[in-house]
């Protein structure tokens, strides 16, 4: 009767090559209700082992992507996940501190679902990352379970 | 005589002297007299008329070269285009206008614009050639050096974009982590929780001490080229000696080898610009370099052709041959090393660069790199727009002013 959105669980796979970055994403992001897991990877290639290893079931609801990242970067393995059928639907949302115009041109692109420079300011860093699991945990529809 | 306005004369006669009414002789005037060079030749090169501009030009008189080959007048005898383009001029039976090199009298290679036209016989076939030749040397030189600015300009535009967006991100990341671990403390400290804090701390004064390094070594990259280089004669040994000196408590923690050349060149050089040239090198071979105790870092050097060139190579992983060109860029990092600000080959670059220099790497991945900065054995010669002013015809008969050489520093900071 209501049309309140119901949360979904939501893995994260979070490809960032900081490790302070790293670690207050994560932190914050697991304070979030509709968080069940954090998965970090700190380099492209790493990433895209790991979702070319995850069986279908176990792939990251939501990846959050830097952009400058060590081995393929951020816009190689967003051309790679998007290039992927397996992966393609899975929502990136780029995470970079870079507010460059080449940089956001790029990565919509390579057909980044969203784009988000990260706030220097931590009371708006918080409210973004609660922002960010509320939108795509609570408020987004996901796409349906493709035959694979 | 007087009414000819009427009679739509298709001459003004009264307006061409007595010995010009012949319509002939008057043409034959204007291909004589014309300020570029007008010839013409059979089907096989030989030279049939040849006029006082091509004489201007080429420096040949027309008594030299009337009935003899074109051929004189062409850089490369067998490929040169001229051929071609006579036989596409009597095939096509159109006039062709060309880009083509020529060589004067005096040896000089000239580029001239060549409109190459099909002179026609009375059963219209093709019998001879004319050619319309102008010196375009100058002007080709003058685009050349106008493309090599553009593209210089076009280079630096590309750097200060990516100096932007990189410093903003790179200044960025520290903020990032300086705010978001003092906000976590905060909290922390709130809820009682202190088993965090030390590392916060410790993350905090990090990103500090990263942030100021990248400040400092910013300000080091455009310090160089402001001011021109001093150069000097100097043993690169010595340069090498203090270096060492600076760097030996480094050398002693990362338990490396050090190999000295024993011959190392003589330069010709600004030796505080090679010093921190040669230090950044050697601290980057310090920093990656060195993968187990006592592994070696050489410095080494050579003098060859016109330049003296150094090199400090390791036996580090070494770097892909897709990173060489990028390395020198300003903040490319191939690692996410918390060491590197990625302004170090930058800094070696700018000081190859503002010696008229150059610097590259050598490297097979898994086997090591040598990083190499060669400068010239002389020092490098005024910029090349000078030559091409000073170039053309001694000292100037008009009356414009010579131009001033501009003054060093002057004009203050961009």
């Amino acid at each position: 009767m209501s049309e309140r959105a119901r949360n979904r669980p939501l893995d994260f796979l979070l490809v960032e090559d900081d490790e302070d970055h790293a670690i207050l994403v994560r932190r914050t992001l697991e304070r979030q209700p509709a968080t069940r897991a954090v998965r970090h990877m700190a380099d492209g290639e790493a990433a895209m082992e790991y979702l070319h290893d995850a069986p279908s079931r176990g792939l990251p609801d939501v990846i959050l992507l830097d952009l400058n990242l060590p081995r393929a970067g951020g816009l190689e393995v967003l051309a790679r996940i998007k290039r992927d059928p397996r992966l393609a639907t899975i929502p990136v949302v780029v995470l970079t501190t870079s507010r460059a115009e080449g940089d956001r041109a790029r990565a919509y692109a390579e057909h980044a679902n969203s784009y988000l420079v990260k706030p220097i300011d931590f009371v708006q860093f918080v409210r973004m990352v609660q922002v960010l699991s509320d939108y795509w945990g609570r408020w987004n529809a996901p796409p349906p379970l493709g035959p694979s | 005589m007087s009414e000819s306005s009427g009679n739509r004369s298709p001459e003004p006669i009264d307006a061409v002297p007595p010995d010009l009414r012949d319509p002939a002789e008057r043409l034959s005037a204007l291909v004589a007299s014309a300020g570029v060079a007008i010839f013409s030749h059979t089907l096989d090169g030989r030279i049939l008329d040849w006029n006082d501009g091509a004489t201007a030009v080429y420096g040949y008189v027309a008594e030299e070269m009337i009935g003899q080959s074109m051929d004189r007048l062409l850089l490369d005898r067998r490929h040169d285009s001229p051929r071609r383009l006579t036989g596409q001029v009597v095939h096509g039976r159109e006039a062709q206008e060309n880009d083509e090199f020529r060589v004067t009298r005096d040896g000089r290679v000239l580029r001239v614009v060549s409109v190459t036209s099909p002179i026609f016989d009375a059963d219209d076939e093709v019998a001879a050639i004319s050619r319309v030749e102008r010196d375009v040397t100058k002007e080709r030189r003058l685009e050349t050096s106008l493309r090599r600015v553009n593209h210089r300009l076009r280079l630096k535009t590309d750097e200060l974009e990516q100096f932007v967006s990189t410093v903003s991100h790179d200044l960025k990341s520290p903020l990032v982590t300086i705010q978001g671990f003092a906000g976590m403390l905060r909290e922390d400290l709130r809820g009682g929780d202190l088993d965090a804090l030390p590392d916060s701390i410790e993350r905090i004064t990090q990103a500090t001490h990263r942030m100021s390094q990248l400040i400092e070594h910013l300000l080091e990259v455009s310090r160089i080229g402001r001011l021109a280089p001093m150069h000097r004669e100097v043993e690169a040994s010595e340069l090498v000696s203090e270096i060492l000196e600076e760097v030996e408590d480094r050398i002693v923690a990362r338990q490396a080898r050090v190999i000295v050349d024993p011959a190392l060149p003589r330069l010709y050089v600004d030796p505080a610009y090679v010093s921190l040239a040669l230090r950044n090198l050697v601290t980057n071979a310090l920093k990656y370099g060195v993968r187990e105790p006592g592994d070696p870092i050489r410095i080494g050097g050579e003098s060859a052709d016109d330049e003296t060139r150094l090199f400090v190579s390791d036996r580090g992983p070494g770097i892909a041959p897709e990173h060489h060109q990028g390395i020198f860029r300003l903040f490319q990092r191939l690692d996410t090393d918390r060491e590197g600000t990625g302004i170090g080959l930058a800094i070696v670059r700018k000081i190859a660069d503002v010696h008229g220099g150059r610097c590259w790497v050598e490297s097979v991945p898994g086997k090591g790199a040598a990083f190499w900065i060669a400068f010239p054995a002389t020092p490098d010669e005024e910029d090349d727009s000078d030559d091409d002013a000073s170039a053309e015809g001694g000292p100037a008969a008009s009356g414009a002013p010579a131009n001033e050489p501009a003054a060093r520093g002057t004009g203050g900071t961009p």
